[in-house]
């Protein structure tokens, strides 16, 4: 006998069930679920490297593209170039391109550095306990996430589709994005998972995500000793 | 139990070869003439492997250690594949971990995933790598860096395509940030996930946990309390209910073999290997009281690889009468037909005398009541295709339905595209 699979057919009942149990299960985490496309894209107050003040509402009716960079990750690194040719492309129509770097390890004058190295034509800003890393739930390096006219969110991803960190991506799923925004189309790809860095957090106090009970208990001990 | 064998018909095999479509190969690109010499030597190193973890051993002492390492097995795979691996995986907790040469934070957490495994391995926990390296890097950045790390384990290296496949397969939330850790329980649902470096004593008590829910009895656990451990400090961990499907439930070729544009459908208990040689296009272990017996799929292009008359009489002559040495063993030889597909079915048994691993290697001990069962697949868009399964005969007998029916199941796959 030979157990057939059936995948197919249990596909949709299963991922029924799996959007309703995500929902349930993150909303027990004190980390905020991703903003989905169409939703209206929680604004921050930030500053750049030179200290100025950015929010997202200052930028109210007009399309805003947030990447969430490193200069510690080469995969965001590999990516400064082209992004840079399509943010200097862009400005003149009217889209602002900010970076924000919330990686807890890197010190501003690192970012500075960088920046100046790399030629960055916008401001890079500094997400200090990176906040609305986790407001917006960005995880990796580069993330893009677009707003549109009315501080919706159009897009949220991948810059393109490189696989490898210094490749120039044939699709660019940005420069997509903007095109059709700026035309008044629908956005044909809104996401694009990619590969990159995961942003480093700075440690939490969570009392969820501490490890007191656990490593009390120590590898081998029994459960009910570890979730006590 | 033992089928009936007969005399080889390898007349039969005189009939014109089909025409085939000219296409590449994903795997074996060059080098045909060492594939070939390969495709014959099969061993059966994979009957003194532990039971519990289909991954290439790895010397455990430490003294032992150093003076036998061998290289894990690397292999660039197609994204597709590494889901259907997952999904293979079922049955056995299994821990994936996702890193790259280029991701700093993954290279430092590397120790404590090696020590996990050394410890985890003889418990029947399962650990996949999978490096998003490019393909076209493996030879100098992760190969290297496999050797120079002594890293035990078998590394999946699948950069060359985005995540996507893999992340709708197993968390929407991750979209492939390195480094990432999920741990399954053994009904393929994922319990925890971690998308930072994580330490052993993290990785471990987790575990310790699914292995301790798993126990048959004398649990103290109340029903429906799965009470994964929060890892500590993990600032995007999360835990995962049982309700969640398990990712052969969304895997659409869950199940399936795909290989030089054929398809097949697997049975449920083999279970994917990592292949030992980068001329194998799969391979999988088939469980056996007897020990188990492997699989494995080669394939080198088309018009390459000989005949199936020429690899019908290879591998017939690599086995003799149980009873009267040096008189070839008995074997069965037949076709069926599959569409536009023709798959010649090859079985024998008796003592097997492995072929030397190359020109310049020692001869292989012979082994006595090996089996062999055997397709040569012609017709499909990559030209023949071999499956070569041996190892000990009751193993292999009692496969031998299932293996039928694999053989039956053969189809050309929709989607190929010349890689």
């Amino acid at each position: 006998m030979i157990p057939k699979q059936s995948p197919g057919r249990l596909g949709k009942q299963a991922l029924a069930v799996f959007f309703v149990a995500t929902i349930a299960i993150t909303s027990g985490l004190a980390r905020a679920e991703a903003p989905q496309i169409g939703d209206k894209l929680p604004d921050f107050q930030l500053q750049d490297l030179t200290g100025k003040s950015h929010s997202l509402s200052k930028y109210a009716g007009k399309i805003v593209v947030l990447n969430f960079c490193s200069q510690e990750c080469p995969w965001s690194r590999g990516a400064d170039a082209k992004i840079n040719e399509v943010a200097r492309a862009y400005a003149d129509k009217g889209v602002v391109f900010l970076g924000i770097d919330s990686h807890h390890t890197t010190p501003t004058e690192a970012i500075k550095a960088h920046a100046e190295n790399a030629g960055v034509p916008y401001p890079i800003l500094k997400d200090s306990g990176n906040a609305y890393a986790d407001t917006v739930s960005a995880q990796r390096t580069p993330e893009i996430f677009i707003v549109d006219r009315q501080g919706k969110l159009a897009y949220h991803g991948a810059f393109d589709n490189r696989t490898q960190p210094g490749q120039v991506g044939e699709v660019n799923y940005v420069v997509d994005a903007l095109e059709a925004l700026l035309a008044g189309r629908e956005v044909a790809k809104p996401t694009a998972a990619a590969w990159g860095c995961t942003i480093k957090r700075a440690p939490r106090s969570d009392p969820q995500q501490t490890s007191a009970g656990h490593k009390a208990c120590g590898p081998g001990c029994t459960k009910p000793c570890c979730t006590s | 139990m033992r089928p009936r064998l007969h005399q080889a018909m390898l007349h039969e095999l005189s009939a014109p070869r089909r025409r085939q479509r000219i296409r590449a190969l994903r795997c074996c690109r060059g080098a045909l003439a060492a594939c070939l010499a390969l495709a014959s030597a099969t061993s059966l190193s994979a009957a003194s492997e532990p039971t519990a973890v289909a991954i290439q051993p790895a010397p455990t002492g430490s003294s032992v250690e150093s003076a036998s390492f061998e290289a894990a097995p690397i292999e660039a795979v197609r994204m597709g594949r590494l889901v259907e691996k997952l999904k293979a995986s079922r049955g056995h907790i299994t821990v994936l971990n996702v890193w790259a040469t280029w991701c700093k934070p993954c290279l430092e957490e590397m120790p404590e995933l090696v020590r996990f495994f050394r410890e985890y391995r003889s418990k029947g926990v399962r650990f996949l790598s999978v490096s998003a390296d490019h393909p076209d890097t493996l030879a100098d950045r992760v190969r290297p860096y496999i050797e120079q790390q002594r890293i035990p384990f078998a590394v999946w290296v699948v950069g060359g395509e985005s995540p996507d496949e893999l992340v709708q397969a197993i968390d929407p939330r991750w979209q492939g940030s390195l480094p990432a850790t999920f741990v399954f329980d053994a009904s393929g649902a994922r319990r925890q996930a971690w998308y930072e470096a994580i330490k052993y004593a993290d990785l471990a008590g987790a575990v310790d946990a699914l292995l301790e829910d798993s126990r048959p009895s004398g649990s103290i656990t109340a029903p429906g309390d799965k009470g994964s451990v929060p890892p500590s400090g993990a600032a995007v961990a999360q835990s995962q209910s049982d309700s969640l499907p398990s990712f052969d439930a969304i895997a659409e070729r869950a199940g399936t073999l795909e290989a030089a544009g054929l398809v097949l459908d697997l049975p449920e208990n083999w279970a994917e290997e990592p292949p030992r040689s980068a001329m194998r296009l799969a391979q999988y272990r088939l469980p056996g009281k007897a020990g188990p017996a492997e699989l494995a799929v080669f394939a080198f292009g088309p018009g390459q690889g000989g005949t199936p008359q020429e690899n019908i009489e290879r591998w017939t002559n690599q086995f003799t009468h149980s009873h009267e040495a040096g008189r070839q063993a008995e074997s069965n030889v037949r076709s069926i037909e599959a569409g536009e597909l023709k798959v010649w079915i090859v079985q024998t048994c008796g003592v097997y005398h492995p072929t030397p691993m190359g020109p310049s290697q020692p001869e292989r001990e012979p082994q006595a009541g090996q089996g062999l069962f055997s397709l040569i697949i012609e017709g499909g868009p990559a030209g023949t295709v071999f499956v070569k399964v041996i190892g000990p005969q009751a193993t292999v007998e009692a496969h031998t339905p299932a293996l039928e029916a694999f053989a039956r199941s053969v189809r050309q796959a929709n989607d190929y595209r010349e890689p």
